[in-house]
């Protein structure tokens, strides 16, 4: 019996075989090799940069630019390719990357959903075609599409020479162009107003929403919210001594001046995106819709609610819940999609880095630093997106 | 006691991971010249475009052919003796600096205009200049611009990554006239756009323009603009601070260059490298003298560079002489002697 029992003081477990210990050098070996990584790489980048003599720095950035960019301002101030630095160009760039993404995600979302309502619908037609745009839409190379929409649609409206306008608008291959409140030369910049505007309505819409679920009583939260964005730019315009003009196309020799003009490059890569993006929210729309237990449609109908009303107020509101975090997934790839911007010739923030990284010299800088804003974009709408689903997801009590 | 074994065994692993890391230095470290990575490989790897006839262009059949692969062509004769030995890469013009930084190419040969800049800052050092261009503009046929200056207001369209970019908007600042630019990744999208009628203008290499307009389905469409723009002095480049590798693409630039002023070409080399008296002669074709050593190359490379690609003159009547749909004049491309920018240092 004796030969059984098991003296702990005269034999210790060796490390090699105690699983606790075992497990904590798992993790520094882990650690080790991840830092030894890190470092290999980062060594790598500094002995290619000193073997030519580079060295990794943000110098440029202050310096004049001096090229182009089509078009964009920087968040409202006027970019000017003669005087104006990197700085000031890559902002042109991040306001027109963030003007497509805004735009986009909103537009996607409408349209996905409407098309995701349309895949379950009983007409046999309506969610056969839902069907094929989804199919198509999801299963093609969105850079293929983005070329298609620019060179086979966009661009084959009339040039503007041939173009008669309509209500003062030109609708032409060089864009659409329409009479605008346009930013006077010298006025102050009234970007900053227009953006304090949304999310003041939204602010204002979000309260009384929030008053209606808690009172139950119905508040015209909508048309509180478009009131209140109203009532902002108007304010806005005149305390800071009508910065705005009514501006009106006028045609040249080539192509129009004046007005608000929408390039063939913004419009081709919108729709790209939306229609793209449109695909995937469809099915996350139609998943998180048929997720909501049957029962759900059927009390709703027994208490007399019709099929838009049930959808409404009872099935989208649980199924946003499920709906959300794919959402998010979207919203982040419809982001870093627009950076395919390139290939049609719109001046996102991409481009515009590549084109510094170009006539600078310091492209691994600009790499660096695009891949510092996709990031961050990407972050911010992810904590959005979380902290809307922590705020709504269903608490249990 | 645990603890004790815990951090020996933790500091041997972190042994291990400096020993990685240092392995990492070695490997970056390498003091060779690219020439020897390049003999060692048995091919050269060469950097082109791939789309503008005449300089660089990939057929349908998938050869690659042009003034610029010609003299790629060149430098595999002067390392290998053998003009087939070499791959190349198509490289868009915004990606060409990174492709020689990374080490992707050994050398690239890409209408690349050479500035004080790029020279500098970008880490590339460049080779002579193997066809002097100046930027020039151009319009459809029925376009109303005369001159360049006829397009302020107008919509110009250019590929990224390329001097074109800042030329035309300085050209437009200094005469204080507003253009717009709009710039994408290669010039067969400009085209593109063009063609659609985005944009009044296209703007390149004057080089570039006239490949462009005489390749195109319907030449008389298309209308070059007389005016030049900027100086556009073309020319190879490799990775900076690699001096033996810079000779080797130099020189066989060079060889070029001088094959044309001595009169040897392709035709004629096969019997001056056997029996000629021509003491120059028999410095270039490594008879005498031991000039292809110190490059670390065979003392006879210039006779293999001419037997492969012919002289300068064959390479451009070849690419884009008379006798192609290009049809450009030599003008600063002549040699010295008959007016031209062209000159080679002597091999001796």
């Amino acid at each position: 019996m004796s030969d059984f029992t098991v003296n702990a003081e005269q034999a210790p477990v060796p490390f090699y075989r105690d699983v606790k210990k075992l497990a904590v050098i798992a993790q520094v070996v882990f650690l080790l090799v991840v830092l030894a990584g890190i470092f290999i790489l980062i060594n790598n980048v500094n002995l290619g940069l000193k073997k030519q003599n580079l060295s990794f720095g943000f110098d440029f950035l202050p310096q004049t630019a001096g090229f182009q960019v089509a078009e964009g301002t920087a968040f409202g101030v006027p970019y000017d390719s003669g005087s104006d630095n990197y700085i000031k160009v890559i902002l042109v760039g991040l306001y027109n990357t963030l003007r497509i993404a805004i735009v986009g995600m909103v537009l996607a979302t409408l349209l996905g959903v409407l098309v995701g309502i349309a895949r379950l619908s009983s007409n046999w037609l309506l969610n056969r075609v839902a069907l094929v745009y989804v199919e198509i839409l999801r299963n093609t190379p969105l850079l293929v599409q983005l070329v298609v929409w620019y060179f086979i649609v966009v661009l084959q409206l009339p040039p503007i020479k041939e173009v008669e306008p309509v209500l003062g608008m030109y609708l032409s291959n060089s864009g659409l162009a329409i009479p605008w409140m346009v930013q006077k030369p010298d006025g102050i910049n009234f970007f900053p107003v227009t953006i304090l505007a949304v999310a003041a309505g939204l602010a204002v819409f979000a309260f009384f929403v929030q008053q209606r679920n808690k009172s139950g009583k119905p508040v015209p939260a909508g048309q509180f919210g478009f009131l209140t964005w109203v009532a902002v730019l108007v304010l806005g315009f005149f305390a800071l001594g009508q910065p705005l003009e009514y501006g009106v196309p006028i045609r040249g020799n080539f192509g129009v001046n004046g007005g608000l003009t929408v390039s063939p490059e913004f419009t081709a890569l919108l729709v790209g995106l939306v229609v793209y993006t449109s695909s995937f929210i469809a099915e996350i729309t139609r998943a998180g819709i048929q997720s909501v237990n049957k029962g759900q449609w059927e009390a709703a109908r027994a208490v007399g609610l019709g099929y838009s009303e049930t959808l409404q107020l009872i099935i989208l509101p649980q199924a946003l819940r499920v709906m959300i975090p794919p959402l998010g997934n979207q919203y982040l790839n419809l982001t870093k999609n627009s950076s395919l911007a390139v290939a049609i010739g719109y001046s996102d923030v991409l481009n515009v880095l590549n084109t510094s990284g170009n006539q600078s010299g310091q492209n691994l800088q600009t790499m660096v630093i695009a891949g510092g804003i996709y990031l961050v974009l990407s972050l911010t709408i992810a904590t959005l997106v979380n902290a809307y689903n922590r705020a709504t997801k269903f608490k249990t009590r | 006691m645990k603890h004790k074994k815990l951090v020996i065994g933790a500091l041997a692993l972190a042994g291990i991971a400096t020993s990685v890391a240092h392995f990492g230095f070695g490997v970056a470290q390498g003091n060779t010249s690219r020439l020897d990575t390049v003999k060692k490989r048995g091919k050269l790897i060469c950097g082109v475009n791939a789309t503008v006839p005449g300089f660089g262009f990939l057929d349908s059949s998938g050869k690659f052919s042009g003034f610029d692969v010609d003299f790629c062509r060149g430098v595999a004769a002067a390392v290998f003796g053998d003009a087939s030995k070499v791959d190349f890469v198509s490289l868009t013009a915004a990606a060409r600096f990174t492709a020689i930084q990374s080490g992707e190419v050994d050398v690239v040969f890409r209408n690349t205009t050479m500035t004080s800049s790029r020279d500098g800052d970008v880490g590339v050092d460049f080779g002579p200049v193997n066809f002097y261009d100046g930027q020039g503009v151009m319009v459809k046929a029925n376009s109303p611009a005369k001159r360049i200056l006829d397009l302020a207001g107008a919509t110009i369209c250019t590929n990224q990554g390329t001097t074109t970019e800042q030329n035309i908007n300085d050209y437009f600042r200094q005469r204080k006239q507003q253009i717009k630019v709009v710039t994408y990744q290669d010039f067969n999208l400009v085209m593109a756009a063009f063609d659609q009628g985005r944009c009044d203008a296209v703007t390149t290499d004057a080089s570039g323009l006239a490949s462009r307009k005489a390749t195109s389905a319907d030449p008389d469409n298309y209308r070059i603009l007389g005016e030049i723009i900027s100086k556009e002095p073309l020319a190879p480049f490799v990775a900076q601070n690699d001096s033996k590798w810079r000779d080797v693409v130099a020189w066989t630039v060079y060889a070029t260059i001088y094959a044309e002023e001595i009169e040897v070409n392709s035709r004629n080399i096969a019997e001056s490298r056997k029996n000629t008296t021509d003491p120059a002669l028999r410095r270039f074709v490594g008879l005498e003298g031991t000039s292809g050593k110190g490059f670390g190359l065979s003392p006879d490379f210039a006779a293999d560079v001419i037997q492969a690609i012919g002289n300068y003159k064959e390479i451009y009547d070849r690419n884009l002489g008379p006798k192609t749909k290009l049809n450009i004049p030599r003008r600063l491309n002549a040699n010295y002697e008959q007016g031209g920018l062209m000159y080679s240092p002597p091999f001796r």
